[in-house]
């Protein structure tokens, strides 16, 4: 099983290229290079996630990802918390 | 119309705490080229930019440069977390906890607090897109400065990653204003301003 750290990064690393190409998009609007591109990188983020989402619930990214419960949104971590096992999770 | 997602655009997880650092780094959050202003800058500018272009990265980097004050919060966030009182006081951020405790602050390295004076939107496209290209580089140069005093790998990554995007932000830019010269004039290549003139 893909660990979730890992999966997650590369979670992270598509939708990095996919923002990228489309700021290069909005000044090369006729590109088509750059479109195919994006349509590569979403597919195997849809993959990605699809696997995410078979070992470990629901990807929230947005509140439009909520399917069930609200706690699934406001659950910690935040994104400014430190990542757990470090032993770190607490405020001064 | 904005969406959040509830994630940074590049990690931020830092082990090592250290209030000196943070005092620093803020500046990035509030100071004179730090990501407050460029998103204020540059989302600003939208409303007078007469191509489409222009409009689209406009709000695409005025939007990502939010993620970036995210991303500069978490780290001075997660520099200053369980200090006790020698460490606040050793550190010279005495000043930075008596007026905010450990709370994120729009405020530059100096001490000064953010002011829309960091920034301008002047209606006019020429004059606009050049403050970007100097604004980009200036918080480029801020960036390296911050890199050649930090030692620490888990905060020169992430600021690393967001001195790259003030490069790759210039050449967007620098595509915007070809775009636009390319519609004006050849007269009129640098003081023309078609949505006004």
């Amino acid at each position: 099983m893909v660990c979730k750290t890992a999966i997650e990064k590369r979670i992270s690393a598509y939708h990095f290229a996919l923002y990228d190409l489309a700021l290069f998009l909005n000044t090369h609007p006729c590109d088509q290079q750059a479109m195919q591109l994006r349509h590569v990188y979403k597919e195997r983020l849809c993959k990605l996630i699809d696997e995410y989402e078979q070992h470990y619930g629901k990807y929230i990214r947005t509140q439009d990802d909520v399917e069930h419960s609200w706690s699934e949104w406001i659950c910690d971590p935040w994104p400014w918390d430190v990542a757990k096992g470090d032993g770190c999770c607490v405020a001064i | 119309m904005w969406q959040y997602e509830k994630r940074l655009q590049y990690p931020v997880n830092i082990k090592n705490p250290n209030p000196k650092m943070a005092q620093l780094i803020i500046s990035q959050y509030g100071g004179p080229d730090g990501e407050s202003a460029a998103a204020l800058r540059y989302l600003s500018q939208r409303f007078s930019m007469p191509y489409a272009e222009l409009k689209g990265i406009l709000t695409d980097i005025g939007t990502e440069e939010l993620a970036h004050l995210e991303m500069v919060g978490a780290i001075v966030h997660q520099l200053t977390r369980n200090l006790n009182e020698k460490q606040i006081q050793d550190c010279g951020f005495a000043p930075y906890f008596v007026d905010h405790t450990v709370g994120v602050y729009p405020v530059a390295a100096s001490g000064n607090p953010f002011t829309a004076e960091y920034l301008q939107s002047k209606g006019d496209l020429i004059t606009d897109l050049h403050e970007d290209l100097a604004a980009e580089q200036k918080a480029r140069t801020t960036y390296d400065n911050l890199l050649r005093m930090i030692d620490d790998p888990d905060v020169r990554e992430p600021l690393k990653f967001l001195r790259q995007r003030e490069i790759v932000h210039f050449q967007r830019f620098g595509e915007g204003l070809r775009i636009a010269q390319d519609r004006l004039n050849s007269k009129n290549f640098y003081a023309f301003n078609p949505s006004f003139d």
